[in-house]
């Protein structure tokens, strides 16, 4: 840490911190986010294999196959958390539900409506592919 | 003390991008995931005619979106990247990264058809 130029402070140091649902939820708002970006360059590359041509993309998709399913899944799961934690942080930038019964109550509402979220776009882009 | 001021006004910039491109993303989730789900499995032809039929809507939201994640990991970047040097050639990455993504997704669009 020699070379730090000045004395701000540093964000917590996870792996000395405590866990609790605060915490849990503020990290996997920021892995979700990272997890997204892959996510979209997974997308870029999807892309990139279709400008290719017709056998660029059957071998891409002949890649991902078997994985992509769990993979797609839990993009959207990321997306739904990242979604509503978004919506929570703009609240709060409101300056709604800073009370620490509110933050929990919110906090949980989040991660069971991620999950409800994720269930409905999975269930409807499946019962969209099964119709003709 | 002229940079400390420019980090600043850097700084409040920063948190009115990063509000603005999450409101403006907001509405378009469910369509996003909802396509991405059932398109990326489709078969050669039909997706093409839907990356055709959709390049305004892939161009700009893929604009405002580059622009969210180049600001979310700026910052998990700045939180967890102590050293300046690194963080410097880290952040400098991560902008011609950006910036060669878009015109990846460009010259994707010209090889399909313009």
């Amino acid at each position: 840490m020699g070379n730090r130029s000045s004395k701000r402070p540093l964000s917590p140091h996870l792996q000395i911190y405590k866990f609790q649902l605060t915490s849990v939820l503020s990290i996997l708002h920021r892995l979700t986010g990272l997890a997204l970006s892959l996510g979209f360059l997974f997308f870029m590359g999807w892309i990139g294999s279709l400008a290719q041509g017709k056998e660029a993309y059957e071998s891409f998709l002949q890649g991902v196959q078997g994985w992509v399913q769990i993979l797609l899944g839990g993009w959207v799961w990321a997306l739904s958390y990242h979604t509503c934690q978004g919506v929570r942080h703009l609240l709060w930038d409101m300056g709604w539900g800073y009370e620490l019964k509110r933050v929990h109550q919110t906090g949980w509402i989040i991660v069971i409506l991620s999950f409800c979220l994720t269930g409905l776009v999975v269930w409807f882009s499946f019962v969209k592919e099964a119709l003709p | 003390m002229k940079r400390r001021e420019g980090q600043r006004v850097w700084a409040v910039r920063y948190w009115m991008l990063q509000r603005l491109t999450a409101v403006v993303l907001l509405p378009l989730m469910g369509w996003m995931a909802w396509s991405f789900l059932t398109v990326v499995r489709l078969p050669y032809e039909a997706a093409l005619s839907w990356v055709i039929g959709h390049r305004l809507e892939i161009s700009l939201w893929s604009l405002v979106i580059f622009f969210h994640a180049y600001l979310g990991l700026q910052v998990i970047l700045e939180d967890y990247i102590h050293q300046e040097r690194i963080r410097w050639v880290f952040l400098t990455g991560l902008r011609l990264g950006g910036v060669a993504l878009g015109f990846f997704l460009l010259y994707c669009f010209f090889q399909l058809g313009g």
